[in-house]
């Protein structure tokens, strides 16, 4: 029967836009840990892997227009294909923005200091990678209060930022920073601003969760 | 190869009924025209039968006869049988009466001619005397009206169910009213079909014999009022044949019938074939 | 689009006999803009667009109640003039239906019926309908020609000249392209697109994509009842109701 087969096709679409995210949130996590530990050859598998990502956004955009064209989809259906058409946009840009702090870990190639905020540093990093780990999941589990909870959180992360940022530049002006400590500053200072950027995206992947559910657009930023 | 022989028995034996009846027709048509046509001449159409019957005379008043008698047929039967079916079909649902005056067209046709010559008899030539002229063209055509009402009728009623409702439709969708829908859309395409009914019951009254015998009067003379009696051809030659038993005559008057009923068929089934092209554009 | 509304529904109720075709039916359709009816076979969407100029009449045993309010008045009412009303609301049909005449005859036939006799004010007539019917070019040589040599899709593009011509506000159409190849539809649907800006148009469709590609508000039907009214836009893309969703994703139909 058509329909049975149309369904098997968007299963296997949701299913491959899922294994995107899972892929992305490695990438995420790799890039994170390798920061953390100073690894640059992870890092550099970091880097190398977002090919793949780039080829799946691709390959998944293909199956979209396929679909579209050929199914003439409507309502939920037509939504479950117009949200994972822009949320592997989404997830290219993270995997774009983890590919930019794997660089700054493979230019600092030392172990990084944390000189202020250095908790705060650390919350921020485990809710970003918690943010995109819930968003790929809401994504698959159709979820969306948990979608509705990322404006909240991403509230949090851009609270952090700002202080964490503050904190930072107060620093460098009061120079109350060696030479050596400056660099890390600075290589820090980008690495937070990816970090709220892959935040943003993930909630960008939260609104697109609640329209394609429900068929309200949830966002008005 | 045997199925093929098995569909070749069935096929001769259609094929033979079909020229059988074919060679029928011929036959009787031939054999009247070749014995009847040497007498027909301008003489014999033009001047009236002798009192005798004598050879040598002609069938001018009789042809007279025909014409009036079937022309009150068809003058009265026409408009009855045509607004009867319009009414039938345009304006009663299929339901009792509609039935009933069917059914009814239906016994009508069935009873045999010369019972309703019977009756033309009593009530036309008897009872309506005054009126009618008693024996005469007048009470002959009144009662062949009753011979072509059921078959004309029948006919157009067909030929107006034929029209599809999509017309119709059609028609009101523009704002038309029922009779407006009728008179310019519906009778237009059903037409033909009418005309052919009236063709069809003008055949019978031309043929009618029975019913004529007893109401029409017999005198040879032309008439000049269609209250005088007259008689028509087929009269003429069952007279002719039986009393006189004067067959070249009878031929004559034969072949005379059969060429104008013939004439009639063919010329009407070319001006409705004509006029059916013309409505589906061919 | 005014958004003003041309048709008001109140409360529509319709029998055939003892089965009851229509469901309390409630909707406004817009002034100068497509509206599209859906819905499976026999969900009463035919039933609705003729009860709107009163065709329904023409079957036996029709029975019905509630209110058609169009122009100030309500078009069920026992003394509604139903010949006038089919003058400002018309008709074209699933299976285009020309008359066995010739192409002007068709197309002034309904100007000649009202009164219209002179010659010159016909030709007028008939020109500017079968232009706005997009089919002057290809039948301004042909005039006297028979309408049935035209093929199905002119033939209904003749029909709705023929209809043009009678002036309406309204036009009704149940289903005019299913019988026509996707060319002659294609034709259709861009004759739509230009009727509209000066006449309402409320169109019976089986297809969902052409309600989508012609309609500014789409009515979903199913079995005698209005499931869900809402712009094209809204009911393809986020139906409220569960029985419409089913529907346009094809879970039956």
């Amino acid at each position: 029967m058509a329909r049975n087969r149309f369904i098997r096709k968007l299963n296997q679409l949701q299913h491959d836009v899922t294994d995107m995210g899972a892929i992305t949130l490695q990438s995420v996590n790799d890039a994170l840990f390798a920061l953390e530990t100073s690894n640059t050859a992870l890092a550099e598998r970091v880097i190398a892997n977002d090919d793949k990502i780039n080829s799946l956004d691709r390959q998944i955009e293909s199956q979209c227009v396929k679909l579209l064209a050929l199914e003439q989809p409507m309502a939920k259906d037509l939504r479950v294909i117009a949200t994972s058409f822009k949320m592997i946009t989404d997830l290219e840009r993270i995997g774009d923005w983890t590919v930019d702090i794997s660089e700054e870990v493979v230019t600092m190639g030392k172990p990084i200091h944390i000189p202020v905020s250095a908790s705060k540093f650390n919350e921020l990093v485990a809710e970003v990678k918690s943010m995109v780990a819930d968003s790929i999941e809401a994504y698959a589990q159709g979820d969306v209060q948990q979608a509705r909870s990322f404006e909240a959180r991403d509230d949090r992360i851009d609270y952090l930022y700002k202080d964490i940022v503050n904190n930072m530049v107060n620093a460098l002006a009061e120079g109350r920073c060696s030479t050596e400590t400056v660099s890390d500053v600075t290589s820090l200072l980008y690495i937070i601003r990816y970090l709220e950027r892959i935040a943003d995206h993930a909630v960008n992947i939260g609104n697109r969760v609640c329209y394609m559910e429900e068929g309200e657009r949830a966002f008005l930023k | 190869m045997a199925a093929k022989r098995r569909e070749m028995v069935p096929m001769i034996l259609l094929w033979g009924a079909g020229i059988a009846t074919l060679a029928i027709l011929v036959v009787i048509l031939a054999y009247i025209l070749f014995k009847g046509l040497p007498v027909v001449n301008w003489h014999f159409l033009t001047t009236n039968p002798g009192i005798r019957g004598q050879a040598g005379t002609g069938i001018y008043s009789t042809i007279v006869a025909t014409v009036a008698v079937t022309g009150i047929a068809l003058l009265v039967a026409g408009p009855l049988s045509v607004g009867g079916a319009i009414y039938l079909n345009e304006y009663t649902r299929e339901n009792m009466p509609r039935k009933v005056i069917r059914q009814a067209a239906e016994v009508l046709a069935g009873i045999p001619s010369i019972i309703i010559g019977l009756f033309g008899f009593l009530f036309f030539v008897i009872y309506l005397l005054p009126y009618t002229g008693g024996w005469s063209v007048l009470s002959g055509g009144l009662t062949l009206a009753f011979m072509v009402l059921p078959i004309s009728l029948r006919i157009s009623e067909e030929a107006l169910k034929a029209v599809p409702g999509e017309l119709r439709e059609g028609s009101f969708g523009l704002g038309a009213t029922k009779w407006q829908s009728i008179t310019t859309v519906v009778l237009p395409t059903a037409l033909p079909g009418i005309i052919t009914g009236l063709i069809l019951g003008m055949g019978r009254a031309l043929g009618e014999t029975a019913a004529i015998l007893l109401t029409v009067g017999g005198a040879l003379g032309t008439i000049h009022s269609l209250r005088d009696p007259a008689t028509p051809m087929t009269l003429y030659l069952y007279n002719i044949l039986t009393e006189y038993n004067d067959t070249t005559t009878a031929y004559g008057t034969a072949a005379v019938l059969i060429i104008a009923i013939l004439a009639i068929t063919f010329i009407t089934d070319w001006l409705m074939n004509n006029y059916t092209k013309k409505l589906k554009g061919l | 689009m005014s958004g003003e509304t041309e048709i008001s529904v109140k409360n529509l109720n319709l029998w055939f006999g003892d089965f009851q075709a229509l469901k309390n039916i409630n909707i406004e359709i817009p002034k100068n803009a497509v509206t599209a009816l859906i819905g499976p076979s026999g969900c009463g969407k035919s039933t609705f667009i003729k009860t709107l100029d009163r065709m329904n009449d023409l079957v036996d045993n029709v029975k019905f109640t509630g209110e058609v309010m169009y122009k100030g008045r309500n078009i069920l009412a026992s003394d509604t003039d139903v010949v006038e009303l089919r003058k400002e609301i018309g008709m074209v049909f699933q299976k285009p239906n020309p008359f066995p005449k010739s192409i002007f005859d068709n197309v002034v036939y309904g100007p000649r019926i009202h009164g219209i006799r002179d010659k010159k004010t016909l030709h007028e007539i008939a020109e500017r309908s079968l232009k706005g019917a997009a089919i002057w070019d290809e039948v301004k040589d042909r005039l006297n020609e028979s309408a049935l040599r035209l093929s199905g899709g002119q033939q209904q593009r003749l029909c709705i000249a023929r209809l043009l011509a009678v002036e309406p506000d309204v036009l009704l159409m149940d289903e005019p392209a299913s019988a026509l190849d996707p060319i002659a539809t294609s034709k259709i649907e861009d004759l739509l697109h230009e009727l509209k800006k000066d006449y309402t148009i409320v169109i019976v469709t089986h297809n969902m994509q052409q309600a989508a590609r012609v309609s500014s508000h789409t009515a979903f039907f199913w079995l005698g009842e209005l499931v869900e009214y809402a712009e094209t836009i809204d009911l393809f893309e986020r139906p409220q109701n569960k029985r419409t969703e089913d529907y346009v994703t094809g879970k039956f139909g």
